[in-house]
C-alpha cells in the first residue's frame, strides 16, 4: 500500500474542475425552486482492505439474496408472516406495499435487481447496515466518473496502488439488464426528466451502458407490450425497463391518476411476462424502516444461515419491550419515522430540548409502528480536506448489489461525507460531499 | 448493448435546436468581433445595422452596454450568454447520444461565460475560447455520434441557423444559395423531416432573378418559410 497522499490533496480542484467538465451534479428543490450543484468531492479515498472487503462482499450477497427471497415470499405464499417471523401489520402497513404486485413473476424471480445497501463502520472496526435500498438506490456513478478523472490526473496514484476497477458498474448493469431483457427488445432508462434530482446520472448511466434514455411520453403499450416511439409514429419493443420513476407514478391506470411521468398499462404488460421492470415495483415492503429490524431474521429464515452482516443495534415501539426502552432512554437514541427518507425525518434524542423530546415521546405513543430508534453509532469519521488541512468527518458507504441470473457486489461504493464537524447526518440533499472508494486487491 | 436508431419526437426537438443554438452562439460571437472591431474608432452607421439585426437597437443605449448586454444577457434572446444556456438546455438531453466529451465542451463555454461575467469582461477577445470549443463541439459530434439520423438532424438544425442569419444579414446571393444547398444536401438523408410543400416555395424564391433582400416582403416571406421548413 502506497498511497500518494499529497499528489491525491494537489489534484483536487484539477478534479472538481473535471467534475465541472463533464457537468457531474445533483438538483435540489427548495422553496419549490429547483437549482442544480456541484456534488463537493474530496479527493482522500475511502480505502477498504481485500479481507474487509471479502467479509462485505460476501455478507452483502447473502442480504440481498434473503431481501429477495422475502420479496417472492410477500407477494406470494406469505411463509414469513404465517411462520409468525413478521408481524402481519409490518408488512401490510408499510407504505411500500403494493397490493397490486401480488402473484407478479418478475423475470428470475429478482425483485431487487440494483440494490443499495448503507453501512457505516464503528470504531471498533465492525461494520454495520444503516438502511438497505431497495427501489431506485442512487450515486454509483459519482464514483464511477470521479475514478475516470482521478486516473487521468493522477496516473502514478494508481500504478503505485492494486485498486479494484470500479468503472466497470456500467458493464455490471448493462449484463443484468440482458439478462432481465431475455432477447425481448431494446433495453432503455426511464427518467423523469432533467429536473429529476439524479438526472445526470441517468444520462450518464444510458451513455455508459449503451442503453436508451426515454422520457415520459416516449413509451407506450399496444398488445400488452411496451414500445419506444420514433418521430414519425415507427416502434420499437422494448425488453427491459430501468426506470427511475417511482412506484406510485409508473403507471396512472393502476397507482396515481394524475401521474404524467409513467406509461399507461405498463404493469399489464409487465404482469404478462412482456418486460422485465428494474427494480421491480413494490421492493418498498422490503426497505421499510420498521422492516429492516427484521433482515437479520430473514437471512435466519430464507437461507438458513447466520447473518453475516449486523444490523445496528434498533428498537421497534412496537413492541412493548422495546416501546418502554425507547420512551425511557429517548434522549440518547437516534429516532427515524419510517415514512421518510434521504435523511429526513431522523432526529437524535440528545439534540432536542425537554419539550421536543416530549412532543416526540407523544408521537410514538400515539403512533408506535410509525418510529424506529436506534442506538447511536460512534461511526469512523474520515480524513476530508477542509480548507486543504485534512480534518475528520462522519462518513458512510453505500455498497452497490447487482443482480441478475447471479448476485454480484460492485468492488466499490458510494462513500458520502458530513462537512459539518457536529453532524452524522451524510446526505447530498444535506450538503454532504462524497469520496471515491477504494477496495485493495491484495 | 445494442443501440437502436429509432429518434424519439422529443429527441429530434433537441438536436434541432442544439444545432440551432450552438451556431447562434458561433455567429453572433462572429459578428460581436466584427461590431467590436468596427466600435473602435468607427461612425455609428457604421455599426447601427449589426445593433438593429441582432434585434438590440432600443434595448442597449450606449457602446458599452451593447457590448456587455450582447456577451452575457440571459434575457435577450438575442445574445450569445442566451443562445449558449439553450444550447446547453437541448444538449443535456442528449448526453447518450453525443457523449460525455462533446457535451463538455458546451458546459465549458457556459462555465467561462459566466466566470468572464462575474469578473466584469468587457473585451470580447475573453471569449475567443467559446468559438473555439463551439469548433471542437461539432468536430466532436461528427467524429463520436453513431447515431447518423441524429448527426443529421443537428447539422439540419445549423444550417438552417446559419441561412436564417444569413438573411437577417442581408447576405449576397451566392452565400444564400451556397447556406441553402446545404440545408437540402441533409434533407437528402432525412426527407420526411421537411415539409415538401414549403421546399418547393423556397426553390422557387431562392433563386438569382428573384432574389431581392432590399424587398422587406420578400426577405420576411423567406425567413418565415426557412423557419417552417423543419417539421420537428
Amino acid at each position: 500500500m502506497n498511497i500518494r497522499i499529497n499528489e491525491l490533496i494537489d489534484s483536487r480542484d484539477t478534479v472538481n474542475k473535471w467534475l465541472e467538465r463533464y457537468g457531474v451534479r445533483f438538483g435540489v428543490y427548495k422553496h419549490g425552486v429547483f437549482n442544480e450543484q456541484l456534488f463537493p468531492f474530496d479527493s482522500i479515498p475511502r480505502i477498504i482492505s481485500h479481507s474487509d472487503w471479502s467479509y462485505l462482499e460476501t455478507g452483502l450477497k447473502q442480504r440481498v439474496l434473503a431481501l429477495n427471497k422475502f420479496l417472492w415470499d410477500v407477494y406470494h405464499d406469505k411463509r414469513i408472516i404465517k411462520d409468525g417471523i413478521i408481524p402481519e401489520e409490518f408488512v401490510y402497513s408499510s407504505k411500500g406495499y403494493m397490493p397490486e404486485c401480488e402473484g407478479i413473476n418478475p423475470t428470475g424471480e429478482v425483485y431487487a435487481h440494483i440494490a443499495g445497501i448503507d453501512l457505516v463502520e464503528g470504531k471498533d472496526g465492525q461494520w454495520y447496515v444503516l438502511e438497505d435500498n431497495l427501489r431506485i438506490p442512487s450515486g454509483a456513478s459519482y464514483p464511477m466518473i470521479a475514478r475516470e478523472i482521478t486516473r487521468k490526473v493522477s496516473p502514478q496514484t494508481f500504478t503505485q496502488n492494486a485498486v479494484a476497477e470500479n468503472r466497470n458498474y456500467s458493464k455490471l448493469l448493462a449484463t443484468m439488464m440482458e439478462e432481465m431483457n431475455n432477447g425481448r427488445g431494446i433495453s432503455v432508462i426511464l427518467t423523469p426528466g432533467r429536473y429529476n434530482s439524479a438526472y445526470f446520472e441517468h444520462s450518464y448511466f444510458a451513455e455508459k451502458i449503451g442503453a436508451t434514455l426515454a422520457y415520459p411520453g416516449d413509451l407506450f403499450v399496444e398488445d400488452n407490450k411496451v414500445y419506444y416511439a420514433g418521430i414519425y409514429k415507427e416502434k420499437t419493443r422494448v425488453g427491459c425497463i430501468y426506470r427511475r420513476v417511482s412506484d406510485e407514478y409508473i403507471d396512472p391506470l393502476i397507482f396515481e391518476a394524475s401521474s404524467l411521468l409513467g406509461i399507461p398499462n405498463v404493469m399489464q404488460a409487465y404482469k404478462s411476462g412482456n418486460v422485465a421492470l428494474i427494480n421491480a415495483i413494490g421492493n418498498g415492503v422490503a426497505d421499510d424502516k420498521g422492516i429492516y429490524y427484521f433482515v437479520p431474521k430473514m437471512v435466519e429464515y430464507y437461507l438458513g444461515e447466520q447473518p453475516i452482516l449486523q444490523n445496528a443495534p434498533t428498537y421497534l415501539p412496537y413492541f412493548k419491550k422495546d416501546y418502554d426502552y425507547v420512551l425511557a432512554n429517548i434522549q440518547r437514541l437516534v429516532i427515524k419515522d419510517v415514512s421518510e427518507a434521504g435523511g429526513y425525518g431522523v432526529v437524535f434524542g440528545k439534540d432536542l430540548s425537554k419539550e421536543k423530546l416530549d412532543e416526540l415521546k407523544a408521537l410514538i405513543i400515539d403512533q408506535p409502528r410509525r418510529w424506529i430508534a436506534q442506538e447511536v453509532i460512534d461511526f469512523k469519521g474520515l480524513e476530508i480536506l477542509e480548507d486543504d488541512k485534512p480534518v475528520e468527518r462522519k462518513a458512510d458507504l453505500r455498497a452497490f448489489v447487482v443482480s441478475g441470473k447471479e448476485t454480484r457486489v460492485w468492488a466499490s461504493g458510494l462513500t458520502r461525507f458530513s462537512r459539518n464537524p457536529d453532524s452524522f447526518v451524510v446526505n447530498s440533499s444535506q450538503g454532504g460531499g462524497f469520496k471515491d472508494t477504494w477496495v485493495l486487491e491484495e | 448493448m445494442v443501440k437502436h436508431t429509432i429518434i424519439s419526437a422529443k429527441k429530434a426537438n433537441s438536436l434541432y435546436w442544439l444545432g440551432r443554438y450552438e451556431e447562434r452562439v458561433y455567429i453572433t460571437l462572429h459578428l460581436l468581433r466584427k461590431c467590436h472591431d468596427k466600435m473602435i474608432d468607427g461612425e455609428l452607421e457604421d455599426y447601427w445595422p449589426i445593433w438593429q439585426n441582432l434585434d438590440t437597437a432600443g434595448v442597449y443605449q450606449t457602446n458599452e452596454e451593447f457590448i456587455f448586454g450582447i456577451m452575457y444577457d440571459d434575457i435577450n434572446p438575442s445574445t450569445v450568454m442566451s443562445a449558449q444556456m439553450r444550447a446547453m438546455d437541448n444538449a443535456i438531453l442528449l448526453r447518450e447520444d453525443i457523449l460525455s466529451e462533446t457535451l463538455s465542451y458546451l458546459e465549458m463555454s457556459l462555465a467561462l461565460l459566466k466566470e468572464c461575467r462575474n469578473k466584469q469582461e468587457k473585451n470580447v477577445i475573453c471569449l475567443q475560447p467559446v468559438i473555439d470549443w463551439s469548433l471542437a463541439f461539432w468536430g466532436s459530434a461528427e467524429q463520436r455520434l453513431k447515431n447518423h439520423k441524429a448527426l443529421y438532424i443537428m447539422m439540419i438544425g445549423r444550417n438552417i441557423e446559419n441561412l436564417d442569419m444569413l438573411l437577417r444579414f442581408d447576405y449576397d446571393f451566392e452565400r444564400v444559395a451556397l447556406a441553402y444547398d446545404s440545408v437540402k444536401h441533409y434533407f437528402r438523408h432525412m426527407p420526411s423531416i421537411v415539409d415538401d410543400h414549403i421546399e418547393e416555395e423556397l426553390n422557387r424564391l431562392i433563386t438569382r432573378e428573384r432574389f431581392n433582400l432590399k424587398d422587406v416582403e420578400y426577405k420576411n416571406k423567406l425567413l418565415k418559410f426557412i423557419n417552417q421548413l423543419v417539421r420537428v
